[in-house]
């Protein structure tokens, strides 16, 4: 019905090419019967829909799928791998009396009942009645039973634990690198894989924090109230400091305070406590300092302060996180 | 899809074929609607493909109160709008796709049905081989009439010629298909660019490296 040169010019018009004088005018012609009407949106259709398939033709669907379950089995064993980045406090909490004891070096495999938590402050009764506090993206494992002389569990992550004295069976904390020793307390160890140090906190009591890396198994810090202990990971150093930040322990007190504080660390501390992600624009300030303190708040009400107090923009992105960028 | 919530209540229970399932149907959906934020389509296969793993990962906690095409599509425009942020950040320039972008969602015009998608495939097949050249130039590529010709040192007349027979061979192929039947757009004077052609026009401001 329709001549070449008139597929020519619908072809041009839905190409958005522009048409000539003599084009349009036929063009204009044409649109005036109802059956080349119908013809033209038909044709629009066409390359509306091929123009879809060639665009979704370009991407690979089976290659990509291939990779997408690849690291489904990947992940599955490493559930917890993108949380990882804070680092570690080994954060002890001594109620308890504490004795010397000699650290056996023992890796005898025991049957184990493994409590993953990706979410944070989950708690879960231990099997001697002691309980443990997860944090977000921890592990931690322990048998069915506590069999034998020790009472030994390991942990990747963060922890808060409440430790039921038993002076016969001393409580062990295993993590990679470190090990936490104590015979009845309330302690926080938090020992993720990937940081670059074990940090040891203790409020009340004594504790003790071994370096069992290669070689230096006997190597500890007899760590009082009110004092840090750190474990660098890759000099192995120990350390101890006679102070300790509270706002590390944020994530299981929700106990926040900030005195005089550069806005960059404030959500440093943030993220670690809340488990959020803060991005912070280049064009904001990190360097001005904020004063304030918070208990029990929730991080949106937190950055809601923050956003009138320094009087700067904070929308919330997906999951849990913040976008901070000037007014 | 049929019975989206169906499936995705399975994906939820851990079956892994379901999620396969929703996987492939809509994995080359959802990139080619991220490249209306992202120009580099390899950039926007990463994040399809985060996406999904995200999915599968926090599968059991999923809540899905729109429908399931919504939900995929508005969270990947986010994805894309997150990482065009963190572009922002790292290279520290002011761009307004952020404003620009994010006005309405219309999964539909990135889902082709499957009937529909072996037909094309057929008609774009059946074309003699300079023709489809021509044609796939012009429609996947986006380049105007006087780019084809350059690229392949012909006339514009030969150009407008092709595509002309191009349109006429395919809409013949896929006339009888009720899709074309049923609806038709024809919005005269001044046919506005939209569908595919948006994408498109976004496509033309970075030629890929084909042919």
């Amino acid at each position: 019905m329709l001549k070449g040169d008139q597929w020519n010019i619908i072809a041009k018009r839905l190409s958005n090419e522009k048409l000539s004088v003599e084009e349009k005018a036929e063009f204009e012609k044409m649109i005036a019967d109802e059956n080349v009407q119908r013809i033209i949106g038909q044709s629009e259709k066409t390359f509306e829909k091929t123009g879809l398939f060639l665009g979704l033709d370009q991407y690979n669907t089976n290659s990509a799928w291939e990779k997408v379950d690849r690291a489904m089995s990947r992940r599955k064993t490493m559930s917890f791998r993108p949380l990882l980045r804070i680092a570690a406090v080994f954060f002890l909490l001594v109620a308890g009396g504490f004795a010397v004891w000699k650290m056996a070096v023992q890796n005898k495999p025991v049957p184990v009942i493994a409590a993953h938590y990706l979410e944070g402050n989950t708690q879960q009764l231990l099997p001697d009645g002691s309980t443990v506090t997860l944090n977000h993206g921890s592990e931690v494992k322990f048998p069915k039973k506590f069999t034998g002389t020790t009472r030994e569990v390991t942990l990747v992550g963060e922890a808060f634990f409440n430790i039921k004295p038993d002076t016969e069976k001393p409580f062990i904390i295993k993590t990679n690198g470190a090990s936490v020793k104590v015979l009845g307390t309330s302690f926080n160890v938090c020992a993720y894989n990937e940081s670059e140090t074990v940090e040891v906190i203790v409020k009340t009591g004594k504790v003790e924090l071994f370096n069992t890396g290669a070689g230096k198994a006997e190597e500890k810090v007899v760590l009082m109230p009110g004092q840090t202990g750190t474990l660098n990971m890759y000099t192995r150093e120990l350390l101890r400091t006679d102070n300790y930040n509270p706002n590390k322990l944020a994530w299981y007190t929700r106990e926040i305070s900030f005195n005089y504080t550069p806005l960059g660390e404030v959500f440093e501390t943030l993220q670690h406590a809340y488990n959020i992600r803060v991005d912070i624009d280049n064009q904001v300030d990190t360097s001005q300092k904020l004063t304030a303190s918070f208990s029990k708040q929730d991080p949106e009400y937190i950055m809601d302060v923050i956003a009138l107090t320094l009087d700067i923009k904070v929308d919330q992105t997906e999951n849990n996180g913040f976008f901070v960028q000037n007014n | 899809m049929d019975n989206e919530k169906k499936l995705f209540q399975q994906i939820k229970e851990g079956n892994k074929q379901s999620f396969e399932k929703l996987f492939r149907f809509y994995y080359a959906p959802l990139c080619h609607f991220s490249r209306k934020y992202i120009a580099d389509p390899d950039e926007c296969e990463e994040i399809v493909q985060g996406f999904f793993l995200k999915i599968w990962e926090k599968r059991s906690d999923l809540d899905i109160t729109v429908s399931v095409k919504n939900y995929l599509f508005s969270s990947v425009r986010n994805r894309c709008l997150n990482y065009i942020k963190h572009q922002k950040i790292r290279q520290g320039y002011k761009t307004d796709v952020l404003s620009k972008n994010n006005s309405q969602l219309n999964p539909d015009n990135y889902i082709l049905e499957v009937d529909l998608h072996n037909k094309i495939r057929e008609g774009i097949d059946s074309l003699p081989p300079r023709r489809r050249e021509i044609f796939i130039l012009s429609r996947e590529e986006g380049l105007k009439y006087r780019e084809i010709a350059e690229k392949l040192g012909i006339s514009i007349k030969t150009v407008e010629t092709q595509m002309g027979q191009a349109l006429k061979d395919l809409r013949k192929k896929l006339s009888t298909y009720k899709h074309l039947l049923i609806t038709f757009f024809l919005n005269i004077p001044g046919m506005p660019c939209r569908g595919n052609v948006t994408v498109k026009c976004q496509k033309s401001t970075k030629p890929k490296g084909k042919n």
